[in-house]
Order: structure tokens, then C-alpha cells, then sequence
């Protein structure tokens, strides 16, 4: 039985705490390196198409499943699409949204630590001065354990843990006293702080404080159209891909936040201001400011060259620090606060609901209080995001990703979106969305509900399954194809491990084709850097980095050409496809185990309470 | 900046705008 009496404070509130769930680091880092890497106004038209068709259809749905099961006072996944779907079976689907939640926040709180740790260093002037290749080289130190910019030891571990405990105690204030405060505050500050960046970073002129190009360079390159990009399949998928990640669907995240709404509130009106309102902060804002500023300082070419070479959020921690500092102390101190600061925000709202589904369900079924849920999903986020800070190197980080932050979601969408338009049928599920409505929705978007999601989601998964190699769709054939490594079936067959593939050995090859440049200290370890060439024998700015102890047998001389899966040290290694491994079979599915026994248990639970009853 | 680059940009980046604008301004208003 529910004790739990949760409820909003007001309309406002719920849609700005629904704006800082979707808005976060979708919005500022993935979105403008997404526009770069798929050919800048070649990705508009298909993101923009994507955000009508999957977006807005899907923001529909879960708004109005939520506040369907909230009348019930069902405010988990599970029992909200238990409720919808009237099977057991649809439980079982609810439990893959709790999952994706806590397993997307374990590593989510990591780069979020990351943010508070660079406004300190920003206040602190830590960045003052530095080139662009210490900037570069303090992210990469940030991650290693033994290092410390603060003088704080295990500054990594820490800023996570003061991350954590921060999620913690808002989450143990409540909806009202804490979440929607934090969106009340928040949220208007960070349209302010990216209103700030944006501006300056579009006003960019060459030869102010060593400015190369204008910023306005960089937008002409984002916002020029390519419509040959229209019948590109990798365009539409990054697209379709960067859609989900930015309106945070497919976790159960705004169907949990719904459910707290009454049952004559309007969803219709207030998932077209979150959608809209993350689509301004995304298209507006984050296409501004680090295309523009970037473009501003580096010059378009050596971005683009950067976008490939790194590529992911790095790139952001990799480059800003440098060029705020170009604007001098003041300015950049106010910049780094200012965009580190924003991008904060962005990310305790989003993570605060991720943990809010798994809370309800532990007050509702259990009968938990605030603080004792909020505790309790404090420790099990420590458990499981201490792996990606401690062996974020060895590819832990990336594998919560893919997993929980990708493929989870895609499949928890498909279905839902089955669920709203098939199994509970459209008409029910339209007369649903428009209760209470003070907008008219136009009536395509029920044939879109109807058809073109769910067809769309079919297809983008089954596309995600046997994407071909390097993303080339032409090798598809009857015959067959090799899959690509970021595939599906290409990671479940460990495509893309390199030539290290065994968990543990005694002999390391070389991943790249290149030669044995040098010997470098960092941070207390050895690594031999191996240059990487291309097939015409060049040197296309790639590094591979092996670490090396005093009791292993180096096996190549300085200069050496290398192929790979040459072998080049001798001793005792610990791969990262075991960490990977690890990450995969024992964390993942050990939370997936753990959530869908949470779940039959309290179903179990109401079954004998039900039957005391009667 | 070209100035197909910079339709399009006014193409897209004013309705987003005014919509969200106009969808917030709206909720307020209800609120109160």
C-alpha cells in the first residue's frame, strides 16, 4: 500500500523540473560535437524531422502514461506500465526503466563531478595561463586516481562522492522542497549563464584576444543546408539518437515526474513547453556556444580535425578552460564559472530524475521514508558508479554508456511506444493525452503515434543491431555483411577489442600500425607511446599509450615500426576487455537482476496484502 | 555567415523561440 504523498507545488514548477530533467549534457556537449561529426547543416533537417516524429510523440506518451498510473498512485515504471499494459509481462518492461535510471546516474554523477571540480579550478585560477595542451592533459590527469590539482588526494573519487551526497540531500527534501527548488533556481540561471556564453561566444572577432576566425564561422558551418544529407542512414541515426538522449526519454524519468500530477492537469500543454523549452536551450544555446567560441579560437579545420580525433564530452573539458583564459583573468574566470557552472545545473537536474522513479517505487511499495530511499539509492549509485571513476581508463565508463545510456533505451522506447498506441490503443490513448488539455494537439500526431513512431523505433533498433562496418549502408546484402564494432551484435561479439582480447596475459600487442616514439612518466606510471600511421605510412595525429612496470620486457627499440598485434611488452596485463567484461555480464546484469527481484517481490507483496484483504 | 545558412538558422532558431516562450508565458499565466 502507498504512503507516499508527494506532490508538486505548482505548474511551473513541474515543467521546469520536467525542462531540467531533459535539458543536461545532451544539450551543450553531445549535440554541437553530434552537429560537427555528421557535417554540420547536413544534421539539422534529420534531427529537426526526428524531433517531430520521435520526440514530440514519445514526450506525449510517457507525460500521459504517468499521469494515468499517478491516479492509481502507481509512480514507477513498473506499475505504471503494469497499469497501462494490464500484463504482467508489461512489468517486467517498466523494470528495464528503473535500470536504465540508477545505471545511467552511477556514471552520470561522474561527469557531474567533473563540472564542480572545473567551476573550483576556474575560481581557483588553476587554469590560468595554461596552454591548450596542459588544458588538454589536465582532463586526462583528472581521471587518474593519483593525481591532484587541489591538493586534495583522490580529487576524483571526492568531487564524486560531494556530487552524490549533494543528489542525496535534495532527493531526501522531497518533489517540493527539493527538486522543484533546485528547477525554479536552476533552470532560469542556466538560460541566463548559456544567453551569456552564447553571446560572446557569436560575437567573436579574428585578432581579438587572439581569435583566428569569427564565431560566426562556426554557425555559418552548422546552419548551411546539405540536403544530400537526407538519404545518408548515419546522419538520420545520430539524429534520431541525439533526440532521445536530449529530451531524456526512454528511462521512465517523465513518466515517474507525471505521475505526481492530478489527474485534470494538462500534459498536452506541458510537454510541448519541455519539449520546447529543451530544444531552445539545445538548438539555440548549445549549438552556439561551443561550435562558436572553438571555431572562434582554433579555426574551423582544426575542429573539425579535434571532433574526429576526440570526439564525446572530453572535447568540451579538453579545450574550454584554454580559450575562456584568452579572454584574460576576469572575463575567463567569469566564463569558466559561467559555463561549467551552467553545465552543472544541467546535470543535478537530470540526475535527480534519474533517481526519483527508483525512490517512488521504494516509498510506494515499501513504505520507505524520504531520507531512508534517498540514502539507500545514494549507496547502491556509489556502488555502481565507483567502477567507471576508478577504471574509467580501461573502458567501464563507455560500457555503462552503451549499454544502459543506449541500447536500454532505445528497446524501453520501442515498447512503450507499442504499448501507448497498440496495446492500450490509440483512440483510449489520445482520449487520455487530451483530457484537461487547454491546447489542440494537431490531429497527424495521432497517425504519427499510430505508425510512424513505433515504425521508426523498429527500424532505428534494428539498425543499431547490424549497423555495417564504419557505418558504409551500401555493403548491405543477401550475402551478408561484416557488422560494425559499435554494433549491437558487434560489441556482444567483442568486435573493436583490439589485439589485446584476453582477459588476462602475458604478452601485449600493438592496437595500431605505427612506430615506438617514447617513453613518458605520468603519474607515477611508465607508458610507451606508440604513434599511429595511416596506409600511406602518416602520422594522422592518433597516440596509443601502453603503461609499462620496471618487471616487464619492453620488445621494440625507439623508432620501430609496429603492426598491429606485433608484440611489444612482455610481463603480466590485465586487458581492459576483462574490466569491460566486468562492467557488462557482472554490473549491469547484476542491476537488472537486482531491480526485476525488488519489483517481483512487492508485487508478491500486494498479491498476499490483497488477498488478506479480502 | 552565407545567407542560406542564415535563413535557415532564422527558420528554425525564431519559432522554437517564440514557441517556447509562448508556451511558458502561458503555464504562468494558468498558474496564476
Amino acid at each position: 500500500m502507498t504512503t507516499n504523498t508527494e506532490s508538486w507545488g505548482s505548474r511551473i514548477g513541474i515543467v521546469l523540473a520536467m525542462a531540467g530533467n531533459a535539458v543536461g549534457f545532451g544539450n551543450f556537449l553531445r549535440f554541437p560535437i553530434q552537429a560537427m561529426e555528421n557535417g554540420g547543416g547536413a544534421f539539422i533537417i534529420p534531427y529537426l524531422v526526428c524531433f517531430l516524429l520521435l520526440g514530440i510523440p514519445l514526450t506525449f506518451a510517457e507525460w500521459t502514461m504517468g499521469r494515468f498510473g499517478g491516479s492509481f498512485g502507481d509512480h514507477s515504471t513498473p506499475y505504471i506500465m503494469g497499469r497501462v499494459g494490464k500484463k504482467r509481462g508489461w512489468r517486467y518492461v517498466g523494470v528495464l526503466g528503473l535500470f536504465s535510471t540508477l545505471a545511467i546516474a552511477s556514471y552520470y554523477c561522474y561527469i557531474e563531478s567533473w563540472t564542480l571540480s572545473y567551476v573550483y579550478h576556474s575560481i581557483a585560477g588553476t587554469f590560468r595561463d595554461m596552454t591548450q595542451s596542459e588544458s588538454a592533459l589536465f582532463f586526462r590527469d583528472y581521471q587518474d586516481m593519483s593525481s591532484s590539482h587541489s591538493g586534495i588526494p583522490y580529487e576524483n573519487v571526492v568531487a564524486y562522492i560531494v556530487c552524490l551526497a549533494l543528489n542525496v540531500w535534495i532527493l531526501t527534501r522531497g518533489l517540493k522542497g527539493g527538486i522543484e527548488k533546485v528547477a525554479k533556481f536552476g533552470v532560469p540561471l542556466l538560460i541566463v549563464f548559456g544567453i551569456f556564453l552564447a553571446i560572446k561566444g557569436a560575437t567573436i572577432q579574428p585578432g581579438e584576444s587572439g581569435a583566428v576566425a569569427k564565431g560566426l564561422d562556426g554557425l555559418n558551418f552548422l546552419w548551411n543546408p546539405q540536403f544530400t544529407s537526407l538519404l545518408d542512414p548515419k546522419v538520420w541515426l545520430a539524429a534520431a539518437g541525439q533526440i532521445f538522449f536530449t529530451l531524456s526519454l526512454g528511462m521512465g524519468c517523465i513518466q515517474c515526474y507525471a505521475s505526481y500530477m492530478s489527474r485534470d492537469e494538462d500534459v498536452a500543454l506541458g510537454a510541448m513547453t519541455t519539449s520546447f523549452v529543451n530544444e531552445f536551450v539545445e538548438i539555440v544555446l548549445g549549438g552556439t556556444i561551443i561550435i562558436s567560441i572553438a571555431v572562434g579560437f582554433f579555426g574551423l579545420e582544426n575542429v573539425l580535425s579535434m571532433v574526429s580525433d576526440e570526439g564525446g564530452f572530453g572535447i568540451a573539458f579538453q579545450t574550454m578552460p584554454f580559450l575562456f583564459n584568452k579572454w584574460g583573468a576576469i572575463m575567463g574566470t567569469l566564463c569558466g564559472v559561467a559555463f561549467f557552472g551552467l553545465l552543472f545545473i544541467a546535470g543535478i537536474t537530470s540526475s535527480l530524475a534519474m533517481c526519483t522513479p527508483t525512490q517512488s517505487l521504494l516509498r510506494d511499495e515499501f513504505g520507505w521514508s524520504r531520507v531512508k530511499s534517498a540514502i539507500i539509492i545514494g549507496v547502491v549509485i556509489l556502488l555502481w558508479g565507483l567502477p567507471t571513476v576508478i577504471f574509467y581508463r580501461h573502458g567501464v565508463f563507455d560500457e555503462y554508456d552503451y549499454w544502459a545510456g543506449t541500447v536500454s533505451l532505445f528497446l524501453f522506447a520501442m515498447l512503450e511506444a507499442i504499448l501507448f498506441s497498440w496495446v492500450n490503443g490509440i483512440d483510449n490513448s489520445w482520449n487520455e493525452l487530451n483530457r484537461s488539455a487547454s491546447i489542440k494537439i494537431p490531429k497527424i500526431f495521432k497517425f504519427i503515434l499510430k505508425y510512424i513512431t513505433p515504425t521508426l523505433l523498429i527500424v532505428i533498433f534494428i539498425a543499431a543491431l547490424i549497423k555495417p562496418k564504419d557505418d558504409d549502408w551500401s555493403q548491405l546484402s543477401f550475402k551478408g555483411w561484416e557488422v560494425d564494432a559499435g554494433s549491437i551484435i558487434g560489441k556482444i561479439q567483442g568486435k573493436g577489442a583490439g589485439a589485446n582480447t584476453k582477459w588476462f596475459a602475458d604478452t601485449l600487442y600493438s592496437d595500431v600500425n605505427g612506430y615506438y616514439s617514447e617513453t613518458l612518466k605520468m603519474n607515477h606510471a611508465l607508458m610507451i607511446n606508440i604513434v599511429a600511421l595511416n596506409d600511406e605510412g602518416v602520422a594522422y595525429g592518433f597516440v596509443k599509450s601502453y603503461p609499462i612496470k620496471d618487471s616487464d620486457t619492453l620488445l621494440i627499440r625507439k623508432g620501430e615500426l609496429v603492426k598491429a598485434g606485433d608484440p611489444i611488452i612482455t610481463g603480466h596485463f590485465v586487458n581492459d576487455t576483462f574490466y569491460q567484461a566486468m562492467a557488462r555480464f557482472y554490473m549491469m546484469l547484476l542491476l537488472l537482476l537486482i531491480f526485476s527481484t525488488i519489483c517481483y517481490i512487492s508485487w508478491k507483496k500486494d498479491k498476499l496484502e490483497k488477498k488478506i484483504k479480502s | 555567415m552565407s545567407t542560406s545558412a542564415l535563413i535557415l538558422m532564422i527558420a528554425i532558431q525564431l519559432p522554437v523561440t517564440i514557441l517556447a516562450i509562448y508556451f511558458v508565458t502561458k503555464i504562468i499565466k494558468e498558474d496564476r
